[in-house]
């Protein structure tokens, strides 16, 4: 593996040890590069992981749940 | 407003920095394996009368949709980080730049249709997975990727580090 692509995985197992509030951004984006840019095996217990999150963002898409934090809410006063 | 560590300002700024760089790569480069039995590899076992288990396949391999719903779901993540920062830190931030808000407004309604177009596009690849099913996918993936850059570009990370510090 290319010593960058070794430094940015670095970055990201180091983000996810002192950054918790994004520390589950940051394990996504460590897989899917992985996946991206290196032969190792995506797992069984990773793949329905990423399937079931996946589905349950889309299921609650088509039935129209929008999250607070994507609505269009009052401006401050 | 919510507080976070001094020390995990920087690592939080360098990590979105990655991720945010990371969900605008294009997905389908084939380098991945995938193990049979997950989602995206069905398998069925058998065992034999001599308890010896076979693995077969019931479907090919397809780690194209992997890497597909793999970006999609951190384009997400990382649209719902900005989303639910500039939500937490409203009264602040509509301070600093009332544009903040009211860009990100502009962009919230494009995000939500999104999500309910790749959810369609996914519903009809998996009922029918063929290329040109895949190729929508992807063309909606690129839609969400073109997001992830619009509203990184509302609340880029040094005001979001500028936001953390000044708590």
């Amino acid at each position: 593996m290319p010593a960058i692509l070794l430094l940015i995985l670095q970055g990201i197992e180091a983000t996810i040890s002192h950054a918790p509030e994004i520390a589950d951004i940051a394990i996504k984006a460590k897989d899917f590069f992985t996946s991206l840019f290196t032969a190792k095996l995506i797992t069984k217990e990773q793949q329905d992981a990423l399937h079931a999150r996946v589905d349950a963002t889309v299921a609650a898409a088509k039935a129209g749940i929008i999250d607070p934090a994507w609505k269009v809410e009052a401006d401050p006063q | 407003m919510k507080k976070y560590a001094r020390d995990s300002i920087i690592g939080a700024v360098m990590a979105l920095g990655v991720v945010m760089l990371l969900a605008v790569l294009p997905a389908g480069c084939q380098n991945g394996r995938l193990e049979q039995g997950g989602a995206y590899a069905p398998a069925t076992t058998t065992v034999d009368s001599n308890g010896v288990a076979t693995v077969t396949a019931t479907a090919a391999p397809d780690l194209a949709f992997y890497q597909v719903d793999a970006a999609f779901d951190l384009a997400v993540s990382a649209v719902d980080f900005v989303f639910k920062f500039e939500r937490e830190n409203r009264a602040y931030l509509w301070g600093l730049d009332h544009n903040i808000k009211k860009t990100l407004d502009s962009i919230r309604p494009d995000a939500q249709d999104a999500k309910v177009k790749y959810a369609l596009a996914r519903d009809a690849y998996a009922k029918n997975p063929t290329p040109a099913g895949l190729n929508t996918l992807q063309a909606v993936l690129a839609k969400t990727q073109q997001i992830v850059s619009a509203v990184n570009a509302v609340l880029p990370l040094d005001v979001q580090a500028k936001v953390t510090k000044g708590k």
